[in-house]
């Protein structure tokens, strides 16, 4: 018989029982069985020293680990609202009837198991999905179906990925069908390399490089717009004896995949960015943390690392790249450094940033792939380089995921300070209506506002931008983004765990036409609640949804109004309240 | 030894001087305004803070109080209604969240949610209650989850740990859908002292001693006293 058992003991083993690499030990002990059974749960905490709750309670935690089989080939449908646009419905009923199964079940063979999950960052290959860990692009019910038998016939899966390269754009670092889609190339980042002077970097001080990059202007792209050479500056400040650099590859914003055409362009200079970071703040070691969704990249980067270390252009440091498991949460720098330290990714109290107090403690600097990069090339050709592009408050460019109702998705290398019109022109928009920026926790905007500029001052955005077209039903698409962060809320705290499931219900009363004018004046107000109590930027931003749409259209919300229905009853839901009879109408008998 | 530096603080317009990096929270009950907590106990460092009713605003955004420390020239506020607003309201969530049927509950009188609730003069919550089953778990030797009344607070999973300095309590799931587990091997091996003071950490009915309850009359109870309402 199999000895279970033993394998999960030399795995553990394999990483020294060290119970803050719990996340790699789950991944290791998945890799043969799928799944971490209660058994396998207590063998893993008794070889660690640590309760069976506290392997469990990880394993809860995320998309990707499961405490029961789910399926030889596991399929995960993303659910995000450019997928389900791009006809993801269709190809849920398909693989439903083909497997008779619903989604959350396995095959009665035990073949396969059909999930669902967040924005996989495929939003320009929509409707996408991971199958046993690699992206399928572009599905239709009759690709879904087909792809069942051949791995019913057990042929393996990469093959048939590369039957696809045809149509879809083979991409050669990876092997797979999809494309990085670089629409809109230069004029910094993506700009020619070959005019760069040899990494300089390698002679230039802790205090040069930190000078340039501050001079630069350059701030964050990962959300919260913190100046980069601040940061670093702050980070060296603090008087410790070890320092990290942490890479922040969690990408998990809805609509954007920059990261991840970053990560297969550019992996070099990503890691030359951290190098910088490190010389810059007195670190010798980095992490990448990278979304368990682009695990398929994790070859491609292991090899661009190695080879990155054995260079070492800018003198030794050394980078490991951590898997996460499937979060968003963990997107938000606290809850990652939690998740790298082997638990639930739920955010710390800041203060202590992590510049102060992160990975294990130490000082630790957390930037974005964009960001990273972008301070490699600014080392490389100084900050003016950076600086003549953009506008006076927002120097520089940045990269822009563009997505839904438009020809070209893609990504748009844009200078700050460019209109919003400029981009809807230039990606081809389909008489756009409703535009997402910044994703679900960013803003709503008309699309008729042309005039606003992508611009600190103005559109902040995360870099994900999904463009909806004027036959689209906009209050699908908000109860799209608030079921989203139903789903994605750590439930460490009240206002976000229990608040974010009232706002969505409350969106839905005007979705399904049960609201009642009284419904008005609440939007703002609970929004209010919920974004100024909450613990974290999740809880912080999420209320955006409504409070911003209804900015934006105001008539929306008022034309939702039932100015008909009975007081007595405004809200009852027939669709609900026969819900449970329906199911089991459907139910095989 | 830790030296104790004095700074001084505006609270609703007025100046104090309070220790340097203690917790707001200590610093504002001092001062005699009793912000209202929850998840918060003494002494914790980091804080919990989890349940997020301390709102205050610190030089004009809005925080828990809990998790801050004090420094030098804070501007505090605590009086404006519409910080009593959002205390009110992340109270009026947890209401509607769980199922809290105060008069059948064993620690009715005893509960912080149920006297927050009556301070805070709640007659119901504005939120729709979601009537969700949640489920019990009688597998425990002595200790029993009544998981419709866990308010989350992380209490439990976060301080509580058995005489080996194990976790016994810990959270499945995530987002609306986590629940506090018991780990039944630990619990089955706690001592009597054990299980009383898990009982006593929890702020609601959530964790119960098996076969004990309603043992304290009512006019007994913690919140029966006058003081205790008032406060
Ligand atoms: C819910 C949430 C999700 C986040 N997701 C990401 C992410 O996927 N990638 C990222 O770089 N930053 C993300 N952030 C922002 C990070 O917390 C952090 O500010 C950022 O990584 C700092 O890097 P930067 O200064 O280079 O922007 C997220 C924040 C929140 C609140
Ligand atoms: S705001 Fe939401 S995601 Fe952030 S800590 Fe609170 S529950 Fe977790």
């Amino acid at each position: 018989m199999h000895d279970r058992r033993g394998e999960l003991k030399a795995i553990v083993q394999k990483f020294a029982a060290d119970r803050r690499r719990l996340i790699d030990i789950l991944w290791a002990a998945h890799e043969h069985r799928g799944f971490v059974s209660t058994d396998d749960a207590a063998a893993i905490a008794q070889e660690l020293g640590i309760s069976t709750g506290h392997v469990a309670e990880v394993v809860s935690f995320y998309h990707f680990f499961h405490d029961r089989p789910v399926g030889r080939h596991t399929i995960y449908l993303d659910t995000s609202i450019i997928a389900e646009h791009a006809g993801q419905g269709a190809v849920r009923e398909a693989l439903c009837r083909e497997l008779g199964v619903k989604v959350g079940e396995v095959s009665a063979d035990g073949l396969f198991g059909l999930l669902e999950t967040s924005c996989i960052g495929m939003s320009d290959h929509a409707p996408a999905a991971l199958v046993d860990g690699l992206p399928v692009p572009f599905l239709t019910p009759e690709r879904a179906v087909a792809m069942v038998a051949w791995l019913r016939a057990g042929r393996p899966l990469k093959d048939w990925l590369a039957g696809l390269a045809r149509g879809d754009g083979q991409n050669t670092a990876l092997g797979l069908p999809i494309s990085n889609h670089l629409r809109n190339v230069g004029p910094f980042l993506f700009g020619p390399e070959e005019n760069d002077p040899p990494v300089v970097a390698q002679t230039a001080t802790a205090d040069e490089i930190i000078d340039t990059v501050t001079r630069s202007g350059l701030r964050g792209r990962g959300g919260a717009g913190f100046s980069t050479g601040k940061k670093w500056d702050l980070c060296r400040k603090i008087p410790a004896a070890t320092r990290y650099v942490v890479c922040n590859a969690d990408e998990g914003e809805p609509g954007t995949f920059k990261d991840r055409v970053l990560l297969t362009e550019t992996a070099d200079l990503l890691f030359e960015g951290m190098a910088l970071a490190g010389k810059a703040i007195g670190a010798t070691e980095g992490f990448l943390y990278l979304r368990a969704e682009y695990r398929y990249l994790l070859e491609h980067l292991e090899t661009r690392r190695r080879e990155f270390e054995a260079r070492a252009p800018l003198g030794p440091f050394s980078i490991r790249i951590q898997l996460g498991a499937g979060a968003y949460i963990c997107g938000e720098e606290s809850a990652l450094l939690e998740s790298m330290e082997g638990k639930r990714g739920e955010p710390r109290i800041k203060p202590p940033f992590p510049v102060e107090s992160g990975y294990l403690g130490c000082p630790t600097v957390v930037n974005n792939v964009e960001t990273l990069i972008l301070a490699a090339l600014i080392v490389r050709r100084g900050s003016d380089a950076f600086r003549r592009w953009g506008t006076e408050r927002s120097p520089g460019v940045r990269l822009l995921s563009v997505s839904g109702d438009v020809e070209f998705p893609g990504i748009y290398e844009i200078p700050w300070g460019t209109s919003l019109g400029e981009v809807l022109d230039r990606c081809g928009a389909r008489e756009p209506h409703l535009v997402q920026v910044g994703g679900p926790s960013g803003e709503v905007v008309r699309a008729d506002a042309v005039e606003r500029v992508f611009s600190y001052e103005d559109l902040s955005t995360g870099g994900s931008l999904m463009v909806f077209s004027r036959d689209r039903d906009r209050f699908e698409i908000l109860e799209n983004f608030s079921t989203f962060f139903v789903n994605e809320s750590c439930g460490n705290c009240a206002p976000c765990r229990a608040g974010n499931v009232v706002l969505r219900d409350l969106l839905k009363r005007f979705k399904n036409g049960h609201a009642r004018a009284e419904d008005l004046p609440k939007l703002d107000q609970w929004a209010r609640i919920v974004s100024q109590t909450s613990r974290c930027g999740l809880g912080m931003t999420s209320p955006r949804v409504l409070t911003t749409s209804r900015k934006a259209f105001p008539e929306l919300y008022a034309d939702a109004i039932d100015q008909k229905k009975s007081p007595l009853f405004y809200d009852f839901d027939v669709a609900a309240a026969t819900a449970e009879y329906d199911r089991r109408v459907e139910e095989p008998s | 030894m830790s030296e104790v530096t004095k700074v001084g603080i505006v609270v609703d317009g007025r100046s104090i001087e309070v220790v340097e990096g203690a917790s707001l929270v200590d610093v504002l009950r001092l001062a005699g305004i009793d912000v209202p907590t929850l998840c918060w106990t003494r002494d914790v460092d980091p804080p919990l803070g989890t349940c997020r009713v301390c709102a205050v605003r610190v030089d004009g955004r809005e925080v828990a109080a809990c998790t801050l420390a004090v420094r030098a020239g804070m501007q505090v506020e605590c009086a404006a209604p519409d910080l009593a607003e959002l205390q009110q309201g992340v109270v009026e969530l947890l209401f509607a969240e769980g199922n809290h049927f105060c008069p059948a509950c064993e620690k009715s009188g005893d509960c912080e949610l149920q006297t927050m609730g009556y301070r805070m003069g709640m007659t119901h919550s504005r939120f729709p209650y979601r009537f969700e089953s949640y489920s019990l778990d009688y597998r425990g030797q002595r200790l029993m989850l009544e998981r419709n009344r866990c308010i989350h607070c992380k209490r439990c999973t976060d301080l509580f740990t058995d005489d080996e300095g194990h976790r016994v309590f810990c959270f499945l799931g995530k987002g609306s859908q986590t629940q506090v587990v018991m780990d039944l091997e630990r619990e089955a091996k706690l001592s009597e002292h054990k299980c009383d003071e898990a009982v006593a950490l929890c702020p609601v009915g959530a964790i119960l001693r098996k076969g004990r309850g309603f043992d304290r009359p009512i006019g007994t109870r913690a919140s029966d006293t006058p003081e205790r309402m008032d406060r």
